[in-house]
C-alpha cells in the first residue's frame, strides 16, 4: 500500500526553481531517503509534504488523499495532515521539560491528562528517555534532544514521520549509534518514514530505498544496494561512494557488452547500458574494493599494471593508492598487496563490475 | 473546514490587528486632516464647507508667522548645538584614548532616561533670573546686582532641548565611525598621514551620511517638540508652532479647533517630508535609530585611535564637567530643592525637610495623579506589548498580503509630533463623543499606545524574530491552533523580550506629556500634568516634589527590572 504519492512536484523560491518536478512513493512501513548535496531540492521536497511549503506544481497524496495540489488549489495545512517531523535543529522547546515537549501534541488533541501521562511515558522508554521526564530541555545533550525530538513525533502516532537531516548535529559516533535506534525504532513500529539527508552511508544504512536527488531532480531510485552498486548516472556513482574513473572510447558494443580502450591501449570489456554507443567517449567507474590483485602476467582485457605510490590503513581494510597505464588508481583490500619481483602490481577488474557511463560532463 | 484553520485564524487575527491599527493611527489622523479644510470651528458642529481659510491663517496670522520662524530657528540651533557637542563627543570617545570612558558614556546617554520637562525644570531652578542658583552665585561672586544670565528664551531653549538630543547623536555617529573600516585609516597611516589629516579626509568622509541623518533627526524631533519650549519659552512669550497650537486649544473661545487642526496638518506634513528626503538620501537613520540606547561597552581601546599623551587627562576632565553641570546639575537641583524651599541657600543643609512632601500627599490632585499615572502605564504597557507583539508575529512570522502595511502602520506614528496626535485625537473623540472616551482615561490609554506603537513593534520584533522558525514549525506539525502556538510557543519563548518592552513602554507612558497636557480633564491628571500645573501656579516645592516622585519611580523601575529580573531595558 502507497502511504506518500508525489506527482510532478514544482517549488520555486522566486525566479529559483528548487524543485523540477519530481515524482515518488512511499510504501506504507518503510523508509525512504532524499539523498543528495545541499541545495539539490530534497529539504525543500520534504517541507512540501509536511504542508509547511505550498508547492507550484504537481500533487501530493498522503494515504491516498489528496493534500496539496496547484492545479486543483487544494492545500491542507501542516496541522491537519497527521505527521510528525524531527527537525535539523531538534526544535525542542527551551521554555518546557522534556515531558512537557512530549506532551504538547497530545494537549493539541486535548486527551485525558492520565492517558497523556501514560503515553509520554511510553514513548519516553522507547526512545530510551526513561529517566530524563522532568529534566528542563536546555540542560539535554545533542543526542538527548535529537531523542525528544524523535519522541515527540511519534507520540501522536502519526501516519507518517518525516526526517529533515536529523543527525547532522550530531558528532560521528553518536550519529551511528542513533540511525541505529531510528532503524531499529521504525522497524518494530512499522513507522513510514520520509528521510532526509546529505550522508550516503546514513542513507544506505537507514533506507529501504533512496531517491537521489540533483539540481531539483531525482537521478536514481532503488533499493540501496541498487543504488550503490547498480548507480544509474556518472552522477550518483560518484555521490555513493568512491570510485575509481577513467575517460574511455567505446570500440565496440556486442550481446550488451561493450569494449572499450583507455589510454595506452588498455582494452575493457563492460555491460553496456543504453545510450553508450560505438565510437562515443565514456567514463569507465568500478568502486575500489571490487578491482582485484595477483602475480601474474597480463593478458589483454580487464588487466592493468600498477606501481604502487601510497598505502594507508583504515582498520577494517587497506586502502592503496596505485599508478597505472590509464591513471591513477584506488584499491582496497582486506588482504595486504600482492606484489611481484620488479616492485609492479597486476590488476585485474572484474566485468561485472564495471560500469560506463556517457560522457555528457566533463 | 478545519484543514485551512490556521490560515483563517492567521487572516483573522492580521484582519482584527490591521482594524485596530486603522481605528488608532490612520482614523484620527484622516479626521483631523479632513476637519482642517472645513470652516467649522469645531468637531462639534456639523457640516461646514470645504475651505483653506485655516491654512490662510495659519500662515498669514503675524503671530503664528513669528511662531514659524521661531519653530524653524529653534530647531536649526539645536540641531547645531546637539550635533557639535554629540560629533565632539563620540569622536574623542571612538577614536582617542581619553580615560573614563565609560562613565562620559553613561553621562551622555543620561537625558534618555529623564523626561525633557524635568531638564528645562532643573535648568529653570539653576537659571531662574531670580532663584537660579547659579545666578545667585554668579551674582555674589561677581558682585552683580542683577542676574547675568536667564534661561528663558530662545537661547535657553536650544540649549536645553540640545542637551536632550545629544544621546541621539552621540550614538548615531558612534554607531557610524565604528562601522568604518580601520583597514581605511590604516591604509591613510601607512601613505605617511597623520591623525588628525585621517579624520578630516578618511574616517568624518565616510561618516558624513550618517551624521547628516543624525541632523534631520533632530530637527525633526525639535519641530515637534513641546515640553521644553512651554516650559523655557512661554514664560517669555517665545512660541513655537507646537506651543501656539497649545494656545489656540486653551485660550480661544469658542475654541478653535479646527486652526489647530491645520496647525497639527503643517507640522506633520513638514516632519514627514523632511523624514522622507532623509530616507531618500541616506536610508540609514531608521537602522541606526534602533540601535540607540543599547549601550555597548566602552571600555576597549578601539583600533586606529589616536594617543592624546597628557592631552588626554584634560579633555576627558573637560567632556566630564561640562556632563556634569549640564546634565547631573540640574537632576540633582530637583532633587535638592524638593526637600527645601528653593528661596534658600541650597548648601544651607539645616533647611531640608520632608515638608514639601507632606503638602504633597495632602493635595488630592497630586495623589490622584500618580495613581492614574501608575493604572495608565501598567495597563497600556500591558496593551502596547500585546497589540505590538502580535504585530511583530504577523510582520515577521507569516506571510499574509498586507504585512508590510501593517509593519507601514505600526511605525507610522513615529513620524507624527506628540502635540499632532494629541489634537487629532481630541478630534476624534470630540466628533464621537457619544463613545464617552473623551475626557476619560481611556482617551489618555489610547493615546499613549498609539503615539509609542514604533517602540513598542521595535522593542518587540527582536524577540519574535529571534526564534527559530522550526520551534514554531514543530508546532504546527502537531496540529495545534495559532491561539495555542502563541500562548504555548511564541510568547513564553520571547517572555524576557516581551517583559522588556513592558517596562520600556511603562516608563515611557508614565513620563508622557505633549499629549496628556492636551487630553487630560479634570479628575484625570497624570504626573506630568501635576508637575506643570504645580509649576505654573508658582509652587516650586510642590513641583520639585512631585518630579522627584516621578525620577524616584523611573529609577526604581530601572534598577528593579535590572537587578531583580536581570533585564537591561533598551531603546528608551
Amino acid at each position: 500500500m502507497v502511504a506518500v504519492e508525489v506527482k510532478n512536484l514544482v517549488k520555486r523560491y522566486g525566479a529559483v526553481q528548487a524543485v523540477g518536478g519530481i515524482s515518488f512513493e512511499i510504501e506504507k512501513g518503510t523508509l525512504k531517503t532524499l539523498l543528495g548535496p545541499s541545495g539539490c531540492g530534497k529539504t525543500s521536497t520534504l517541507r512540501c509534504i509536511a504542508g509547511l511549503e505550498d508547492l507550484d506544481g504537481g500533487e501530493i497524496l498522503l494515504d491516498g488523499k489528496l493534500v496539496a495540489s496547484q492545479t486543483s488549489g487544494v492545500f491542507v495545512h501542516p496541522e491537519a495532515r497527521g505527521l510528525g517531523m524531527v527537525f535539523q535543529s531538534y526544535a525542542v522547546w527551551p521554555h518546557m521539560t522534556v515531558a512537557e515537549n512530549i506532551m504538547f501534541p497530545l494537549d493539541v488533541l486535548g486527551l485525558p491528562r492520565m492517558e497523556k501521562i501514560k503515553r509520554v511515558r511510553e514513548v519516553l522508554k522507547q526512545v530510551g528517555l526513561g529517566d530524563k521526564e522532568e529534566r528542563d530541555a536546555t540542560l539535554l545533550s545533542g543526542g538527548e534532544q535529537q531523542r525528544v525530538a524523535l519522541a515527540r513525533a511519534l507520540v501522536q502516532n502519526p501516519k507518517i514521520i518525516l526526517f529533515d537531516e536529523p543527525l547532522s548535529n550530531l558528532d560521528a559516533k553518536l550519529r551511528r549509534e542513533m540511525r541505529g535506534e531510528i532503524k531499529s525504532l521504525q522497524k518494530t513500529l512499522g513507522m513510514t518514514a520520509l528521510y532526509v539527508t546529505h550522508d550516503q552511508e546514513e542513507a544506505l544504512f537507514l533506507s529501504d530505498e533512496i531517491a537521489l536527488m540533483e539540481h531539483g531532480r531525482i537521478v536514481d531510485e532503488g533499493s540501496p544496494y541498487e543504488v550503490y552498486e547498480n548507480s544509474r548516472t556518472f552522477f550518483s556513482m560518484n555521490f555513493m561512494g568512491q570510485c575509481n574513473v577513467w575517460k574511455v572510447v567505446v570500440k565496440e558494443i556486442r550481446d550488451g557488452v561493450a569494449i572499450v580502450e583507455g589510454s595506452l591501449g588498455a582494452k575493457f570489456e563492460s555491460p553496456a547500458p543504453r545510450g553508450v554507443t560505438a565510437g562515443m567517449t565514456a567514463w569507465l567507474a568500478v568502486r575500489p574494493h571490487h578491482v582485484e590483485s595477483f602475480v601474474a602476467p597480463a593478458s589483454p582485457m580487464n588487466r592493468l599494471q600498477g606501481r604502487l605510490v601510497l598505502t594507508s590503513f583504515l582498520g577494517n581494510y587497506f586502502e592503496y593508492r596505485l599508478e597505472t597505464e590509464v591513471g591513477p588508481l584506488i584499491l582496497h583490500s582486506q588482504r595486504p598487496l600482492a606484489k611481484s619481483e620488479d616492485g609492479s602490481v597486476s590488476l585485474f577488474l572484474p566485468k561485472e563490475y564495471l560500469r560506463l557511463y556517457p560522457q555528457d560532463a566533463p | 473546514m478545519s484543514t485551512k484553520r490556521k490560515g483563517i485564524q492567521t487572516t483573522l487575527l492580521a484582519l482584527a490587528i490591521g482594524v485596530l491599527l486603522l481605528w488608532l493611527v490612520v482614523l484620527p489622523l484622516g479626521l483631523m486632516f479632513f476637519g482642517s479644510f472645513t470652516s467649522s470651528h469645531s468637531p462639534l458642529e456639523a457640516g461646514g464647507v470645504l475651505t483653506l481659510e485655516k491654512y490662510r491663517l495659519a500662515y498669514s496670522d503675524p503671530e503664528l508667522r513669528r511662531a514659524w520662524w521661531n519653530t524653524i530657528l529653534f530647531s536649526t540651533g539645536t540641531v547645531a548645538f546637539a550635533t557639535m557637542f554629540g560629533l565632539l563627543i563620540a569622536v574623542f570617545l571612538s577614536r582617542t584614548d581619553v580615560p573614563f570612558r565609560g562613565t562620559i558614556e553613561t553621562l551622555t546617554l543620561l537625558p534618555l532616561a529623564i523626561p525633557p520637562y524635568l531638564l528645562a525644570i532643573g535648568w529653570i531652578m539653576l537659571l531662574n533670573p531670580t532663584i537660579g542658583i547659579m545666578n545667585r552665585a554668579l551674582m555674589e561672586w561677581l558682585g552683580l546686582r542683577s542676574a547675568p544670565i536667564s534661561i528663558y528664551g530662545m537661547a535657553g531653549m536650544i540649549f536645553v532641548e540640545g542637551l536632550y538630543h545629544l544621546p541621539v547623536v552621540y550614538l548615531i555617529v558612534k554607531g557610524s565611525l565604528r562601522s568604518v573600516d580601520p583597514a581605511m585609516e590604516e591604509v591613510a597611516s601607512l601613505s605617511g598621514a597623520g591623525p588628525l589629516y585621517i579624520f578630516r579626509r578618511i574616517t568624518l568622509p565616510l561618516a558624513r551620511p550618517v551624521i547628516l541623518a543624525a541632523m534631520v533627526l533632530v530637527f525633526v524631533r525639535s519641530v515637534g517638540s513641546f515640553a521644553i519650549p512651554i516650559y523655557i519659552g512661554s514664560r517669555k512669550g517665545i512660541n513655537v508652532i507646537s506651543t501656539k497650537i497649545y494656545d489656540v486649544i486653551s485660550e480661544t473661545f469658542p475654541t478653535n479647533y479646527t486652526l489647530a487642526a491645520a496647525l497639527s496638518a503643517s507640522l506633520l506634513v513638514l516632519t514627514a517630508l523632511l523624514l522622507f528626503a532623509q530616507r531618500v538620501f541616506t536610508g540609514r537613520a531608521e537602522r541606526y535609530q534602533i540601535v540607540g540606547g543599547r549601550g555597548y561597552s566602552s571600555g576597549q581601546f578601539m583600533k586606529g585611535a589616536a594617543g592624546l599623551g597628557n592631552l588626554r587627562f584634560l579633555i576627558s576632565g573637560g567632556i566630564l564637567t561640562f556632563l556634569f553641570v549640564t546634565l547631573v546639575l540640574p537632576v540633582g537641583m530637583i532633587v535638592i530643592t524638593s526637600f527645601q524651599s528653593p528661596l534658600i541657600d541650597l548648601f544651607d543643609f539645616s533647611s531640608l525637610s520632608l515638608k514639601n512632601y507632606v503638602s504633597l500627599f495632602n493635595s488630592p490632585l497630586n495623589g490622584r495623579a500618580i495613581r492614574n499615572s501608575l493604572l495608565l502605564s501598567f495597563v497600556g504597557a500591558g496593551l502596547g506589548v500585546t497589540v505590538s507583539a502580535l504585530t511583530s508575529y504577523l510582520i515577521h512570522r507569516t506571510r499574509i498580503r498586507f504585512r508590510a502595511g501593517l509593519h507601514f502602520l505600526s511605525i507610522l506614528p513615529g513620524v507624527v509630533p506628540g502635540v499632532t496626535l494629541a489634537v487629532a485625537f481630541l478630534w476624534t473623540y470630540l466628533t464621537m463623543k457619544w463613545l464617552g472616551i473623551y475626557g476619560t482615561l481611556w482617551i489618555l490609554l489610547i493615546a499613549y499606545v498609539t503615539r509609542f506603537l514604533p517602540e513598542a513593534t521595535r522593542a518587540t520584533q527582536g524577540g519574535i524574530q529571534a526564534i527559530h522558525s522550526q520551534l514554531e514549525e514543530a508546532a504546527r506539525i502537531t496540529g495545534a491552533s495559532l491561539f495555542r502556538i502563541l500562548r504555548r510557543i511564541i510568547f513564553p519563548l520571547a517572555r524576557e523580550n516581551l517583559f522588556s518592552a513592558f517596562l520600556l513602554l511603562f516608563m515611557i507612558y508614565l513620563r508622557e506629556f505633549a499629549m496628556s497636557i492636551f487630553l487630560t480633564a479634570h479628575g484625570n491628571e497624570v504626573i506630568s500634568m501635576a508637575i506643570f500645573d504645580a509649576w505654573r501656579n508658582a509652587n516650586l516645592e510642590g513641583a520639585m516634589a512631585v518630579s522627584t516622585v516621578l525620577v524616584g519611580i523611573l529609577m526604581i523601575t530601572l534598577a528593579v527590572s535590572r537587578w531583580v529580573f536581570r533585564i537591561r531595558v533598551t531603546g528608551l
